[in-house]
């Protein structure tokens, strides 16, 4: 449910994004067959990729653990969206994996990275946005 | 993180939903990307 509640807001800020001329894309970690059946739970339009195998999350260093999700935070953010309708079908993907966000251009020159330290922590919209600047 | 790291996870791959596979360096060849890592798609 944290997952689709985060998209749901991304694709608020998806103008922000394309005004600064970068792509916002989105890389689960579940089955091919539930990226369509998450689309339409989030109305999200954008280019949407998963990696099943989970190692580009093992590269980039995401965090993976029960220690994690333990705290006040997940549960907090988890009624939170519950409230607003996101409700979470079961578990498409590995339910312990932790995500974060990189903002990465031509060059290879990495802009911005952005681990999240537990279940519905997400950078501040506002850094990802600067990163797209600079 | 290093040049080393950023290029071994450009020759990773990703699958869309019809199951088509990208490498994710391509994503950045030309333009300035924003991925998000999402937990599952729950």
């Amino acid at each position: 449910m944290i997952s689709r509640r985060q998209v749901a807001d991304l694709n608020n800020n998806m103008k922000d994004f394309e005004l600064r001329n970068a792509q916002l894309i989105v890389i689960g970690n579940g089955p091919e067959e539930f990226i369509l059946p998450f689309r339409e739970a989030t109305r999200y339009k954008g280019p949407l990729f998963t990696d099943p195998s989970l190692k580009t999350h093992n590269i980039l260093g995401f965090k993976k653990g029960v220690t994690s999700l333990i705290g006040f935070n997940p549960l907090k953010a988890g009624i939170r969206a519950l409230s607003t309708g996101y409700l979470q079908k079961g578990v498409q993907g590995p339910p312990l994996q932790q995500g974060g966000v990189l903002v990465v251009g031509t060059g290879n020159i990495v802009h911005y990275l952005y681990r999240s330290q537990k279940a519905g922590d997400h950078p501040p919209i506002k850094e990802v946005l600067q990163a797209c600047e600079v | 993180m290093d040049a080393q790291t950023l290029q071994k996870l450009g020759r990773q791959k990703v699958s869309d939903e019809t199951g088509n596979q990208k490498k994710l360096s391509a994503l950045w060849q030309d333009k300035r990307v924003v991925l998000v890592f999402i937990r599952h798609f729950g």
